[in-house]
């Protein structure tokens, strides 16, 4: 412990990996910390059965199973429904019998009393929403109907009993008063005869819950719509996460390559000559201060609508970067080296060929690899110009809607495609560049030398290098 | 002349007639390096810098030549320009009898930083001079085999600089350097960043190597004993102007061995390049540091 | 070497692919109601049937205004308010198809302290400046008795509304749907203070073409017209309800039960509908007259100089000629 306090003091081998472990353990656990705990916040209530009240003043706006309500709403909300039926028995008491609804209307009104229904069967475990996936809309809905029609048949008449705490008494009572309505006109789910006049609809139901705020959604929940939404399964309809991952990966891939192509010659000649370096440095240091977004009118007017303005974004973003970088990299060059060549008959085109660049390569690698995570960066601002597109359409859709449980899987997703790709890339580099000294071989490399090694071994006969450096 | 220990040296002058003999035949042979009346002014914000003024010398054919002088006497800039990275403002220096015209494969250097190429192997290291030529494949490779034979270093042909130590290094230099087959080899202190005891091989290793090549050497160092015990001749440059302030025909005879440091010819030598380079005692100012200065009675 | 020249040519195809597929018409749309029911057409290749190509190509609202003007789209789904700004400030437009009028979707959103309008002066209000809501806050105000200096206008993008509703800095915003549906949902106690229901007709939704495009092209666009009258016939039917819930939901990433209210708010202009709106006319049941209001704001709040030849902006002959 005190060890750990010495300045710039190395760690063993076991403890770095523990803290290594523990630098992501560490948020994790704090994000537990805060979607679990019960004493951080107040409670709340989890929709099951949802309603719309008819007083879209006091309430209006639209509730789906899943949602999740304060105290207080909840039971507003209950009660306004249950002001709702109250007023809707007085009217079917009443001889008038004016609903103050179309019968199109009704119709409509008593489908989606059904359709709240739903979460009910489901979680009694007799109706599977994933049906939807095999069937077109239509079957399905006409399927989902009649499932609930007979459901309600059945809880009418005992046939069938809900599992505990899934449905309410009051809730029972109310399908089975809607039950005989719904008989009076036909004893099964058809379309073309159906109530068409209101019936009552289900009082709110829902189970209390730790609340928490929107933008912090539980681990299992983020985890569960990450599987959802990756598995093509999500609620939200197909979210497209592999091939939105493919254009993302594209634009920064491309975007990057593009930079790298541009930059590099330029980068060389500017750090090789200092007249070259004079004429082009000040500029692209002038130039990489512009905000890079600002041009993103200018490059759909340029580029289009596609993945071409937001290539050039990235491109914009990294290049200034790249070739100050790379021209620093390379005025790095040891100078001895070059005089070393040039005795040795290197004209300058040779010195440029077989050592600046050789030389250069692994820093070359390495700065390339940062700018890689550059890149990066830029993705999200690049697929938010013109037309929104990759995994930024669904941060950026989703964030609107409060739906982080569906963002932070996809910023997770980008944060580790970034990450994974530049450790692996870090962890090569060895196999590229085997002189260099201070280079740990980690277990990547290891991997990925093995053939390097194999090619060494037949055209050299040289597996590692047995050298006993002491015998001078 | 007598040293302060009072031990009688003979005259670094005296030579013995095998010593004599040896220079004569030197002197016969054709002058690999003609150096004219060579300056070199450094334009500064200050003003020029003198960096050498006027100097003259050759070197003969399979001759080994040191350079000798304090710090900042311009031995660099001497062998940089012999190396053609640095020019003449004045004067000239010709090989072979033709001006020297920027770097080129005649001239073969060892730096006293390690040079090689760390993305090349020591063999590759030895090709490139070749490479740059244009010749490559397996007789290019086979002569490079050879040259690392000859600085004893085949086993390693395939291992990256970095696998090696710093004297195994400056062998590849070598070897590199005279895979040119260069007319005159240039060494700018090329042992002065090895521990004592690897540089004493080294030394030997280069005597040896001179020995068994047809080639010659220009070798600069700052160590007395060094520039002594390797060369012919040793060449001292004065500070403040850079010139030449001597050139010592040494009377050490051949074949060297590391007995002959303490032989008198051996001392006479370093006697009068001692002389030559540090000022004498009387010259040299007492330094007054408050707290550090010694009074009184010390062990000095 | 050569791998090299096939990763240039490789990238240089990637950055081809737009300026080289401008075959055919490209058309931008966002998601308000009126407009996402396009997608049916698309999904039940109802353009492919009529025999026309027609990209639709998904964007943000104000995006998809912006690449209209830059000249990369040849349609673009407006209000016929935006459509005076587009064509007077960067390129104009005439609306052939009238998709709808916001009937409620277009909401001044109150906080919980806020009673209604009158309770707004001297607070802070988030609004897109020179938009839809700009407009729709006005009318508010003005059906109050009080006018844009009695409230401090926050211009932030309509997308935006929600997050800062909830955050508690404004005490109003004014947006579209679906973004007015979640700062109701997202903000407790949050309240309808005035909505387009409160002008029907305030706001019209159509599809502006290009002049030169609808020269070229006329018979092609005379396609997309019938294909949208297909739509509206489909999505009248009381049958198609849930399908269509379904498609435009999936459309926007929504779910399809929350998605319902808003097609409510939106009234999809039957052929004859869309015809009498076309009628010149004064007040809000001609496009006309609606236009006329968002003209008098506009030159007003100098979101541009001069009175717009409003005129110009439809072209009625189109659907007359599928009424034919």
């Amino acid at each position: 412990m005190r060890n750990w306090f010495k300045v710039a003091a190395p760690l063993g081998d076991m403890s770095a990996r523990v803290l290594v472990m523990c630098s992501f353990l560490i948020p994790l656990v704090l994000w537990c910390v805060v979607s679990y705990a019960p004493f951080l916040w107040e409670r709340d209530y989890r929709l099951t059965i949802v309603s719309a009240p008819s007083d879209t003043q006091a309430f209006p706006a639209t509730y789906l199973a899943g949602d999740v309500v304060s105290d207080d709403y909840f039971h507003d909300y209950q009660q306004a429904i249950r002001d709702d039926n109250a007023a809707l028995a007085e009217m079917r008491e009443s001889s008038a019998k004016d609903f103050g609804m179309s019968e199109r209307s009704a119709r409509s009104y008593n489908k989606k009393i059904l359709r709240s229904f739903v979460p009910v069967a489901e979680e009694n475990g007799w109706f599977n929403v994933r049906i939807k996936d095999q069937l077109s809309s239509k079957d399905y809905y006409r399927e989902m109907y009649a499932t609930m029609f007979r459901l309600w048949g059945q809880l009418d008449s005992g046939e069938l009993q809900v599992a505990d705490g899934t449905l309410s008494d009051e809730n029972l009572q109310l399908i089975k008063t809607n039950y005989q309505l719904l008989n009076q006109v036909a004893d099964n789910y058809d379309a073309n005869k159906f109530l068409s006049e209101p019936m009552f609809q289900l009082v709110p139901q829902g189970r209390l819950k730790v609340a928490r705020p929107v933008y912090i959604p539980a681990p299992d929940e983020v985890f569960n719509s990450a599987w959802a939404d990756f598995t093509n399964q999500s609620e939200l309809g197909d979210l497209q996460v592999a091939s939105r991952y493919r254009s993302s990966i594209s634009v920064v891939f491309s975007g990057f390559l593009l930079a790298a192509l541009i930059g590099v010659p330029i980068a060389l000649l500017a750090g090789t000559f200092t007249f070259l370096s004079k004429l082009i440095e000040p500029f692209v240091d002038f130039f990489r201060y512009m905000p890079a977004p600002a041009f993103s009118t200018v490059l759909i007017a340029v580029f289009g609508l596609a993945q071409a303005p937001k290539v050039a974004l990235v491109v914009i973003g990294t290049l200034p970067h790249l070739i100050l970088m790379v021209a620093n990299t390379t005025r790095t060059v040891d100078r001895s080296l070059l005089d070393a060549a040039q005795t040795l008959g290197a004209s300058r085109l040779q010195v440029i060929k077989d050592v600046v660049i050789p030389a250069i390569l692994p820093s070359l690698y390495n700065d390339l690899r940062i700018l890689l995570g550059w890149a990066w960066t830029w993705l999200v601002i690049a697929e938010l110009i013109g037309m929104k597109s990759g995994l930024t359409e669904i941060i950026d859709t989703q964030g609107r809607r409060f739906q982080f449980d569906h963002v932070y899987p996809i910023i997770f997703l980008i944060g580790l495609t970034g990450f994974f790709v530049d450790q692996i890339l870090s962890g090569v580099r060895v196999v590229f560049f085997p002189w260099i000294v201070d280079e740990k071989s980690g277990p990547i490399a290891q991997i990925v030398r093995l053939p390097a090694r194999f090619v060494a071994w037949l055209t050299e006969g040289r597996l590692e290098p047995e050298i006993n450096t002491k015998a001078i | 002349m007598n040293t302060s220990s009072g031990i009688h040296l003979p005259s670094y002058t005296e030579q013995s007639e095998l010593v004599k003999n040896r220079f004569d035949q030197l002197k016969q042979r054709p002058k690999v390096l003609e150096v004219k009346s060579a300056s070199r002014v450094f334009s500064t914000p200050k003003g020029d810098v003198h960096a050498l003024d006027n100097i003259s010398f050759n070197v003969h054919r399979r001759e080994f030549i040191s350079v000798i002088g304090q710090s900042g006497c311009g031995k660099s800039t001497l062998i940089r320009i012999l190396a053609g990275l640095e020019s003449v403002t004045s004067g000239q220096v010709l090989l072979d009898g033709k001006q020297i015209d920027g770097p080129g494969p005649d001239r073969g250097m060892v730096f006293q930083g390690y040079t090689l190429f760390p993305w090349l192997t020591v063999k590759k290291n030895v090709m490139f001079g070749m490479k740059m030529r244009g010749e490559s494949g397996t007789s290019a490779e086979s002569e490079a085999m050879q040259w690392l034979d000859i600085v004893g270093l085949t086993r390693f042909a395939n291992a990256y600089p970095h696998e090696l130590s710093g004297g195994m290094k400056q062998r590849v230099a070598i070897a590199r350097a005279l895979a040119n087959q260069p007319r005159i080899l240039l060494m700018d202190e090329p042992f002065g960043a090895l521990d004592a005891q690897t540089r004493a091989q080294m030394q030997a290793y280069l005597l040896e190597i001179w020995k068994n090549v047809d080639v010659t050497v220009l070798f600069i160092t700052h160590d007395l004993d060094e520039a002594i015990y390797l060369s012919d001749r040793v060449l001292v440059l004065g500070a403040n102007p850079s010139c030449v302030q001597e050139v010592i025909e040494v009377p050490v005879p051949h074949p060297r061995g590391p007995e002959q440091f303490i032989s008198p010819e051996f001392l006479s030598v370093k006697q009068r390049l001692e002389e030559l380079i540090y000022k004498p005692a009387s010259e040299q100012k007492r330094v007054v540091i408050p707290r550090m200065t010694a009074v009184g009675d010390d062990v000095y | 070497m050569k791998k090299i020249k096939t990763m240039v040519m490789g990238i240089a195809a990637v950055a081809m692919t737009t300026t080289l597929h401008a075959e055919p018409l490209k058309v931008g749309y966002s998601d308000w109601p009126g407009w996402v029911a396009w997608e049916i057409g698309v999904q039940k290749g109802w353009f492919k049937e009529a025999g026309v190509e027609v990209d639709f190509v998904w964007m943000d609202y104000v995006a998809s205004m912006e690449a209209y003007g830059a000249g990369q789209l040849d349609a673009v789904c407006m209000t016929n308010g935006d459509a005076l700004v587009t064509g007077a400030t960067a390129k104009p437009s005439v609306a052939i198809v009238l998709n709808d009028y916001s009937n409620g979707n277009d909401i001044l959103v109150g906080t919980k302290d806020i009673k209604d309008v009158k309770d707004l002066k001297g607070k802070k209000v988030a609004l897109e400046e020179g938009f839809v809501p700009h407009l729709l806050t006005l009318k508010a105000l003005e059906a109050h008795g009080m006018s844009e200096s009695d409230i401090e206008i926050v211009n932030t993008p309509t997308d935006e509304t929600p997050q800062v509703l909830k955050s508690g800095k404004v005490a109003a915003i004014c947006a579209w749907q679906p973004n007015s549906g979640t700062a109701l949902k997202e903000v407790a106690g949050s309240k309808v203070l005035f909505s387009s229901a409160n002008a029907p007709g305030i706001i019209y939704d159509g599809l502006f073409v290009s002049p030169e495009s609808l020269q070229k092209n006329r018979a092609e666009w005379l396609k997309v017209v019938k294909v949208w009258y297909q739509i509206v016939e489909y999505l009248k039917d009381e049958e198609n309800h849930e399908e269509s819930l379904d498609i435009l939901a999936q459309r926007v990433g929504m779910k399809p039960d929350a998605y319902e209210p808003l097609l409510d708010g939106t009234f999809i202009l039957s052929l004859e509908q869309a015809l009498a709106a076309y009628q010149p006319g004064e007040g809000l049941s001609s496009v006309y007259g609606s236009s006329k209001i968002s003209d008098d704001f506009n030159v007003k709040y100098k979101v541009y100089e001069s009175a717009q030849d409003i005129s110009k902006y439809f072209d009625a002959s189109l659907t007359a000629e599928l009424a034919k």
